[in-house]
């Protein structure tokens, strides 16, 4: 009797809705991947519909793609498909669903691109107002000068 | 569909991204904004090696920091000498003095430094301490790669330099290339709460081990490697150690010769596995009651009281022996290892001259001696093919009835492969899986070597000796 419940819970589908009105049927072992659908899961057990009003139609799609494919060859190649701004989201989306592998994956994939780059580029990249007074710019930048020697061309 | 786009990431997502980054990366960060500047301050594990604080490997090799030098058939990666450590030493001060957080998690450093720098390495253990650090790893040889210098004295660990307060947070320590004395205020606070502890080429004297096992209460996990001691090995007593592992130790005599310093005693009520290599097993005493897990180096003629003295502890499940070879004769297990899965053979250098009398069915008398044996590997490094092949023996008395896989390693198509090989695939009625490869190696980090002759005409001997024998689908030659 037990083992039948569990299988029939394995391939129970449920259904998530990104925050543009797009639905998703997954399959509930890949919904668990998600730690905060699992504990709405917890907390509301008869529910079929989870609402995730964060994450855009697009980048749930890709998240659930990267739990269903997640492997060391899958990963090394998923970080390239996307845009600066598009991996930020997808670390967005991450964050808020509580999924580890793929937030070290992503965490990792940014770091790397903004390895030995100028100031300049990383402020554009994550769009940061420069609040130093010149003054202040100046003297970091003195004081760490060796750290800016060397740097990639924008 | 823009409004919605968002800039900036939360402040914990950024500090993880920074835990990825290269000092000079990090160091540059401050300038992106005054956000930025202070949110390096909440990176907890504070790593610092030759690869984040000078240069990746690519470029130390491009600038020839790094060469490969070739002695006696060993390469070995050494650091230019020019790259002193004078640099290592200021960029990570600068780091530390403009890092305002105030509580990490680690604090590891991987360089080759030594006495000279003893004042800066004791103020970096004080501020991490004082942040409540619980991981500390000071790793002075600067592996993997080598540093050929004028051999200046270790830097010296003083505890008693790090017990201003009463308290310690301090879990888990790991030192390598240091020198560690008995603390000088005689108060062993500082280690008080310690889980393990790791001493790598360190010199000691074996008094501050075994007063460190009466200080440390929750002490688990104790591994000495390649340690030098004053005059013996320290006696290992301790109610609470679960996992103790020895690589070789020694003492320098007087005319400053390596002498080998032996394990004696090992009274822990609570060790699970033990991991020694080393010599002196007939004065070995071991009261350890609870083993599961068991590796040593034995040669061949102590292999009956070593197994006598394993089937002491009720509970042991994995043995990995390493056994020197030299010439066998018939050798009788007398006792049962009543409770063993899994047994790894790692038989060293069996080099065997063409005459020689060799007898390699002891294998077959150890697995008998474990009846409930589910895996079998044996692995021969460094195995040479013997000219004068033997014919191939039907045992007959040999039956085995749980073992599911048997793995071979290093082979080359040596008779006694084959008759082993045999002999399991009629005798071992659950066998699934028996695999043969030429494939060996002597422990994790090195890489796998083979001899050619295996598929030169080794393998194909064995298949062909083993065309008519029982059980053939079971075997997986590689």
């Amino acid at each position: 009797m037990a083992e039948e419940k569990s299988q029939a819970s394995s391939s129970k589908m449920l259904t998530l809705k990104a925050s543009d009105g797009v639905l998703f049927e997954v399959e509930l072992n890949i919904a668990k991947e998600m730690k905060t659908v699992q504990a709405y899961i917890d907390d509301c057990e008869d529910i079929e519909t989870i609402p995730i009003p964060n994450v855009l139609g697009k980048h749930l799609a890709i998240v659930i793609e990267y739990i269903k494919k997640t492997n060391e060859e899958y990963d090394a190649e998923f970080e390239k498909q996307w845009n600066m701004d598009d991996l930020q989201l997808l670390l967005l989306a991450a964050n808020y669903l509580n999924i580890s592998g793929l937030q070290e994956c992503l965490c990792k994939a940014i770091a790397k691109r903004i390895e030995n780059k100028s100031p300049e580029y990383v402020r554009k990249v994550f769009n940061i107002e420069n609040d130093h007074s010149p003054e202040e710019e100046a003297k970091l930048r003195k004081e760490y000068k060796w750290a800016f020697e060397g740097v990639d061309k924008d | 569909m823009d409004d919605d786009r968002i800039s900036e990431l939360p402040d914990d997502i950024l500090s993880y991204i920074l835990t990825m980054l290269s000092i000079k990366d990090l160091l540059k960060t401050s300038v992106l904004s005054k956000r930025w500047c202070k949110l390096w301050f909440l990176m907890r594990d504070l790593h610092f090696d030759i690869h984040n604080v000078i240069e990746s490997e690519k470029e130390l090799l491009e600038k020839g920091h790094l060469t490969d030098v070739t002695r006696y058939s060993r390469t070995d990666r050494c650091v230019d000498l020019d790259l002193t450590p004078k640099e290592f030493v200021k960029r990570v001060d600068q780091f530390l003095n403009n890092f305002h957080g105030t509580s990490i998690d680690s604090f590891f450093v991987n360089f080759y430094l030594d006495c000279q720098q003893s004042n800066t390495i004791d103020r970096w253990i004080n501020f991490a301490m004082v942040r409540g650090v619980e991981r500390i790893n000071l790793l002075f040889l600067g592996r993997p790669y080598v540093h050929r210098t004028a051999q200046n004295k270790h830097y010296k660990f003083d505890s008693a330099l790090f017990s201003e307060t009463n308290a310690s947070t301090l879990k888990h320590l790991h030192l390598e290339y240091c020198l560690v004395c008995h603390p000088t205020n005689g108060n062993f606070t500082l280690f008080k709460n310690l889980r393990s502890l790791t001493l790598r080429w360190t010199k000691l004297d074996e008094m501050f081990i075994e007063s460190l096992l009466s200080n440390c209460r929750y002490l688990e996990k104790l591994c000495l490697i390649f340690c030098e001691f004053k005059s013996s090995m320290p006696k290992i007593v301790s109610s609470s150690l679960c996992h103790l592992k020895i690589f070789p130790c020694y003492l320098v005599s007087k005319e400053g010769y390596r002498l080998d310093v032996d394990l004696v005693l090992v009274d822990c009520l609570k060790l699970i596995s033990l991991e020694y290599h080393g010599y002196g097993f007939d004065t070995l005493k071991l009261n350890t009651p609870v083993l599961k897990n068991i590796n040593f180096s034995v040669s061949l003629e102590e292999l009956n009281a070593f197994v006598t003295l394993c089937a002491t502890f009720p509970e042991l499940e994995i043995m990995h022996l390493d056994i020197f070879l030299k010439v066998t004769t018939s050798l009788k297990i007398t006792q049962q290892l009543k409770h063993l899965k899994q047994l790894n053979l790692m038989i060293c250098n069996p080099f065997i001259l063409d005459n020689e009398e060799c007898d390699p069915l002891w294998i077959l008398n150890i697995l008998q001696a474990s009846p409930l044996l589910q895996k079998l590997t044996i692995m021969y490094t460094n195995s040479n093919f013997i000219t004068n092949q033997k014919n191939i023996r039907d045992v007959e008395m040999f039956s085995h009835d749980e073992v599911k896989v048997v793995e071979l390693g290093g082979c080359v198509g040596n008779w006694f492969e084959i008759e082993f090989v045999m002999n399991v695939l009629k005798y071992a009625h659950k066998l699934e899986q028996i695999v043969v490869s030429p494939y060996w190696r002597e422990d994790e980090p090195s890489d796998w070597s083979h001899d050619s002759v295996w598929f030169q005409s080794g393998r194909k001997r064995m298949s062909e000796k083993l065309q008519e024998a029982v059980g053939l689908e079971k075997l997986v030659l590689i």
